[in-house]
């Protein structure tokens, strides 16, 4: 049998802003994941070692759950500069205390410094079971050595026109690979927890709108009880974006700094439940977990030396992939507890999407097709059985939710993601009032404040 | 303690004596603190004074928080966080918290360069460090390096050995630029890193 006879439904859930050491380097450090390219003792090494600006030797630290001070460096100018140099070919990753501390919203106050924390199992139990009982992928990079709406826009089009993050919503995108779907006759369905990242496209609002459009909290029922016939595909899940923190009602999960993760692994644990709810679909499911980019965190992997050209008028050309990003695939076709060490970045998902609905991992657009062509594999590498495993799934531990969290952020218009949803959500308002008094009504309230 | 008073308070570790002086105006309903002057400035050697001004407005009470003096590594220089806390009644206050750095009479410290050249037989790093830093007082009696290497600070010139602590920069401020280059061996893969320990001195005074 072939993947597409064995592959039904494809489930997306893309967070943000961690790196893969950050939230999956307990896996080697604990003993929990043999043969995972993770963080070892001891933490005092050479290898690890990330110097401040004043000269001082810095180093990784089991970092427990909790608020982070400031949201932590990421823009590509940071990117760079954690990086580090080019030493025979490879980056050192030793700039991350220095670009951290060069950020005006962040200080470096004690020797244990934010970008080199890396959480404990206990504090992660949903991603860590994930990890150890389905596919890890610990050589997934992020497309770009920048921040999210590059990344991101990567991730839904196989291309970005910026390499930098808009102050506003973006323009310029191409087909998302929700259009691609319906071009390829591919029922698609979204799941938002709060506001889409649709909604930071300049005309494709309409995506987060439209009937494919449904909220988390109809996932459970629709995964368990909806007829084949109609049940998407392709399932896109977005958590709940902490950029949007700033209108009180809407929940904030997707881990994006300073956010803790508690709340986070809550909302995975919740997806997880869904996805695996009915059995006859759930042999045939491919979740694919992943995150953006690195959020500025740490990760002692340098990326390859794969380049991204970004066409004019941007126009940019990088010489590396991003820093390693969580990676992990969920489904009965993969042998649990199996490191994957493909290389993988966003257009990975682009491919498998491809093999399953166009006949091939080629098929899906020329800028995929061309990242396959510089190494970057499909997610299909991951699916190593020729058949379900048999067993019910394990059930997923829930998360503590004792760490200080923070459900809601002031405004702050110097942050651009916050800037952007915000103008999002004023183009939504004045654009679709009906829809948005129906889905969003927070929004609606967020405005009557405001004004 | 009221801040209408002075008020000193007896050494961290008996090392620096820390003296504080506060002004203020009962004004306004919220109490606000505003953020601490050091004089001379936060980085102290043992047994220096320091001062710190700050005015209160609205504040009945003023309370200070001595957090533990924590070394980086023994001998290295404490890091003393205080805290300052306006309060007027029960549940108004505000706060604002001031970290000293105390550095005993002589202690090492590692300095870390990123190695960003590398050629075929040569390697060479560089780093500019500030006086908000490392300041003035903390200056350097020797260095030593568990390779050879050029060093140069403040336009003097160093040939170091391996591993043999070298006095040749004495005298000199850590803060500054610094060039450091090395001799690559054949089949040596590219360190990250030049690493200097430095022996520093705390100079009173200066």
């Amino acid at each position: 049998m072939g993947i597409r006879d064995l592959v039904d439904t494809v489930v997306i859930v893309m967070m943000e802003n961690r790196s893969f050491d950050h939230m999956l380097g307990h896996l080697a450090y604990e003993g929990l994941l043999p043969d995972v390219d993770g963080v070892t003792a001891p933490l005092r090494r050479d290898e690890y070692l990330n110097p401040g600006d004043d000269g001082r030797p810095y180093y990784p630290w089991v970092r427990p759950d909790g608020l982070l001070t400031c949201d932590l460096p990421h823009e590509w100018n940071y990117v760079e500069m954690q990086l580090g140099a080019v030493l025979d070919g490879r980056h050192a990753m030793d700039g991350f205390v220095k670009a951290y501390g060069r950020a005006a919203a962040c200080k470096i106050a004690s020797d244990q410094v934010e970008p080199l924390g890396f959480c404990r199992s206990g504090d992660v139990p949903v991603s860590s079971f994930l990890a150890r009982s389905f596919a890890c992928c610990d050589r997934w990079f992020c497309p770009i050595p920048t921040s999210t709406q590059p990344n991101k826009t990567v991730a839904l089009t196989g291309d970005t026109p910026h390499f930098a993050s808009h102050n506003g919503q973006i323009r310029g995108a191409g087909e998302m690979l929700p259009e691609w779907l319906e071009r390829h006759d591919v029922r698609w369905r979204l799941y938002q927890e709060s506001l889409s990242f649709f909604l930071l496209y300049q005309g494709k609002e309409y995506l987060a709108l439209g009937p494919h459009a449904r909220f988390t909290r109809d996932l459970l029922v629709d995964f368990r009880d909806e007829p084949d016939a109609t049940f998407p595909q392709v399932v896109i899940v977005e958590p709940g974006y902490g950029a949007i923190g700033f209108v009180p009602g809407l929940r904030t999960n997707d881990n994006h700094a300073p956010l803790a993760v508690a709340f986070g692994e809550e909302f995975l644990r919740r997806v997880y439940t869904a996805v695996t709810a009915n059995p006859a679909r759930w042999a045939k499911t491919v979740m694919i977990l992943t995150y953006d980019e690195h959020g500025g965190f740490w990760d002692h992997v340098p990326p390859p030396a794969i380049p991204f050209e970004v066409a004019p008028p941007d126009a940019k050309t990088f010489q590396s992939m991003g820093p390693r990003v969580p990676g992990i695939v969920v489904s009965p076709l993969v042998e649990g507890g199996r490191v994957c060490h493909a290389l993988l970045d966003h257009t990975s998902i682009l491919q498998l999407i491809g093999e399953l609905f166009a006949g091939g991992r080629d098929q899906y657009s020329d800028r995929v097709s061309a990242r396959m062509a510089q190494g970057v594999e499909s997610i299909s590498v991951a699916l190593t059985r020729t058949a379900p495993v048999a067993e019910a799934p394990p059930p997923a531990p829930p998360p503590p939710l004792t760490a200080p969290a923070l459900l809601h952020l002031p405004f702050d218009p110097n942050d651009v993601m916050q800037s952007a949803f915000a103008d999002a959500a004023g183009a939504l308002l004045t654009q679709h009032p009906a829809a948005v008094h129906d889905q969003f009504p927070e929004l609606v309230q967020w405005q009557h404040e405001r004004t | 303690m009221t801040p209408s008073e002075s008020w000193r308070r007896a050494a961290v570790r008996g090392a620096a004596a820390l003296v504080a002086a506060a002004s203020t105006s009962l004004g306004g309903c919220q109490p606000k603190i505003d953020p601490p002057t050091i004089s001379p400035g936060r980085f102290l050697c043992q047994g220096d004074t320091a001062t710190l001004r700050t005015t209160l407005r609205g504040a009945l009470e003023l309370g200070v928080t001595l957090g533990a003096a924590r070394p980086a590594a023994p001998g290295a220089p404490d890091t003393v966080r205080l805290e300052l806390t306006a309060t007027k009644g029960a549940r108004r206050s505000a706060t604002e918290r001031v970290a000293l750095i105390v550095s005993p009479a002589q202690f090492t410290t590692p300095l870390v360069f990123s190695v960003h050249e590398n050629g075929p037989d040569s390697l060479a790093a560089s780093a500019s460090f500030t006086p908000a830093d490392w300041p003035a007082s903390i200056r350097i009696r020797s260095i030593a390096a568990s390779r050879a290497l050029r060093v140069v600070h403040l336009g003097r010139v160093l040939l170091l050995a391996p591993n043999a602590p070298d006095a040749g920069l004495e005298g000199l401020p850590v803060s500054g630029d610094w060039t450091l280059a090395g001799a690559r061996s054949p089949g040596e893969a590219a360190p990250r890193h030049f690493t200097l320990d430095v022996a520093a001195a705390c100079v009173r005074g200066s």
